[in-house]
């Protein structure tokens, strides 16, 4: 990795908890409210309260990634262009949003546009953060590959999430199963295409580990063979995680197994985890340039 | 950008792997122990300085490579605060009064450790700073890179790797002005620039070698 990237791991996969949680959840509550306003807020209420210090910690997290966090109030002076500014600026407007939301939140009439503005931000943040790693053009990164890993961890957060939380507040589990069982499918969906790409791009990268150019030994990214299997076993061992995950709360609703669906959700926040830090390998930096440095300062050193 | 456009050119036929370019630049830059702007890569063996393949048939090259002083920079587009940007000659700046070292910058790069961190309070062999007057002093907690000597260009000199190179392997000018030297030996060889496919125009070219000339043989 190119520096400890722990921040960033916990920055991105808690922002997309948040947001995957906060849209799902608000989505439940406009649905139920059609049933009973009553049933609507006490079912979501719990979950969507919890988004809020989900994306402070996520926003705290980032900061310990700053050479110089005490200039983090810069991070939005080049949103022309920057990507990682519009992050910035998006999960602030998200926690701003949430917070007036959860003022109003009894009042329907404000409460509903805040909702689907809040979501949307989250949604767009979500947005943003895959556009700072995408458009790096790094083997790993670049293209579709982000956004469906991005994505696709708010998809199987939100569906996951919802579920715990609405049986959480003690609603029905067939109506939490009306809910929450197309999302948990498309959850298990994204998670097969998402096997099928980690795999592809594996199999396709170590066919190119040999070329011998000056463009490879330039390039900043630089996939051995060795480093792409590690990513392969840790990629497919947070997949595994995750997809147990889905599937146990799938298996709960339909009423073949009984335990409790905070190990699910567990179970797939560390898939997710494993998963990014997967993801955070793939900056593929080199060791040649680390020993170039470590070679000359021991010549210069005398040993 | 403004009109003049700053290039290096670096002959890697002539290159000799000598690594005075990597000091010359530390030493002018007044570059803490651990960072080095400038380095010479080897094309050859898995480690620095060895050749690949097997006796006789050996095959070594050097690559030094430094920033790339894009065209198009990624960098410029990826820094949050503004603190990386492009000067009106082309050159590829830092401001590291505004670097939040956030690392964006270094993601964005498409080129290998040019960049580099640093990660700790800037310390130094020498008890006293070497190098060109005016060279702004290192931050801990901040990224640094080349910047084609700027403060010497701003005197009309060339930056340190120029003057240093033994086989004279690097040129320095704007390539807008075609009595240049650099003009005129980019148009008599034959030059690659790296990573072309990233759309990045670098102002680093390497010539490979002459280009054939009308009516000689080659």
């Amino acid at each position: 990795m190119l520096r400890k990237e722990w921040p960033l791991i916990t920055n991105t996969i808690l922002a997309q908890l948040a947001a995957g949680l906060f849209i799902f959840l608000a989505w439940d509550r406009i649905v139920l409210s059609r049933e009973s306003l009553q049933l609507a807020l006490t079912s979501t209420a719990q979950g969507l309260a919890w988004t809020g210090p989900v994306i402070v910690l996520a926003m705290l997290l980032s900061l310990f990634h700053l050479g110089k966090p005490f200039r983090a109030y810069r991070a939005m002076a080049n949103l022309p262009v920057s990507w990682l500014s519009w992050e910035i600026f998006f999960s602030g407007a998200f926690l701003l949003l949430w917070i007036i939301f959860m003022v109003f939140e009894s009042s329907d009439s404000i409460a509903l546009p805040l909702m689907v503005a809040a979501g949307l931000v989250g949604l767009l943040n979500v947005i943003s953060m895959s556009n700072i790693y995408s458009s790096t053009g790094r083997p790993g990164w670049k293209g579709t590959g982000t956004y469906l890993d991005f994505l696709g961890s708010t998809l199987v957060f939100g569906s996951v999430g919802a579920a715990f939380f609405l049986s959480a507040a003690g609603l029905d589990a067939a109506m939490v199963k009306v809910l929450t069982y197309f999302p948990l499918l498309a959850s298990v969906l994204i998670l097969v295409i998402e096997l099928i790409v980690i795999l592809h791009f594996v199999s396709t990268q170590m066919a190119l580990t040999d070329d011998f150019s000056l463009d490879q030994l330039a390039s900043s990214s630089d996939l051995n063979e060795a480093l792409l299997k590690k990513y392969q076993n840790i990629a497919v061992a947070g997949w595994l995680l995750s997809v147990l995950g889905v599937l146990m709360v799938m298996l709960y609703l339909s009423g073949l197994l009984q335990f409790s669906l905070l190990l699910s959700f567990l179970l797939v926040l560390i898939g997710e985890l494993l998963g990014r830090y997967g993801f955070f390998m793939l900056v593929g930096e080199s060791e040649e340039a680390s020993q170039y440095i470590t070679a000359v300062s021991h010549a210069r050193h005398g040993n | 950008m403004g009109n003049k456009r700053l290039v290096m050119l670096i002959d890697i036929n002539r290159c000799i792997g000598c690594h005075a370019c990597a000091v010359a630049c530390k030493a002018n830059n007044n570059l803490p122990n651990e960072i080095w702007w400038n380095q010479v890569l080897t094309h050859g063996g898995k480690s620095m300085d060895t050749p690949r393949g097997q006796y006789p048939n050996l095959q070594l090259q050097f690559l030094p490579l430094a920033c790339q002083h894009c065209d198009n920079p990624p960098c410029v587009k990826a820094c949050p605060t503004g603190a990386t940007y492009q000067a009106d000659n082309g050159i590829v700046m830092m401001d590291y009064d505004k670097c939040v070292g956030c690392g964006s910058c270094i993601l964005a790069c498409p080129y290998k450790y040019v960049r580099q961190f640093n990660e700790k309070e800037p310390q130094y062999m020498l008890d006293f700073p070497t190098g060109n007057e005016g060279v702004p002093a290192q931050q801990k907690g901040t990224v640094s890179k080349c910047t084609f000597c700027h403060t010497l260009v701003a005197k009309g000199e060339t930056p340190a790797c120029i003057e240093v190179c033994p086989v004279n392997a690097r040129y320095f000018g704007d390539l807008t002005d075609k009595e240049s030297t650099v003009f005129k030996v980019l148009q008599e060889n034959q030059h690659l620039q790296l990573l072309t496919e990233r759309g990045t125009n670098p102002s680093v070219y390497y010539l490979t070698g002459r280009k054939p000339q009308d009516g000689h043989k080659q």
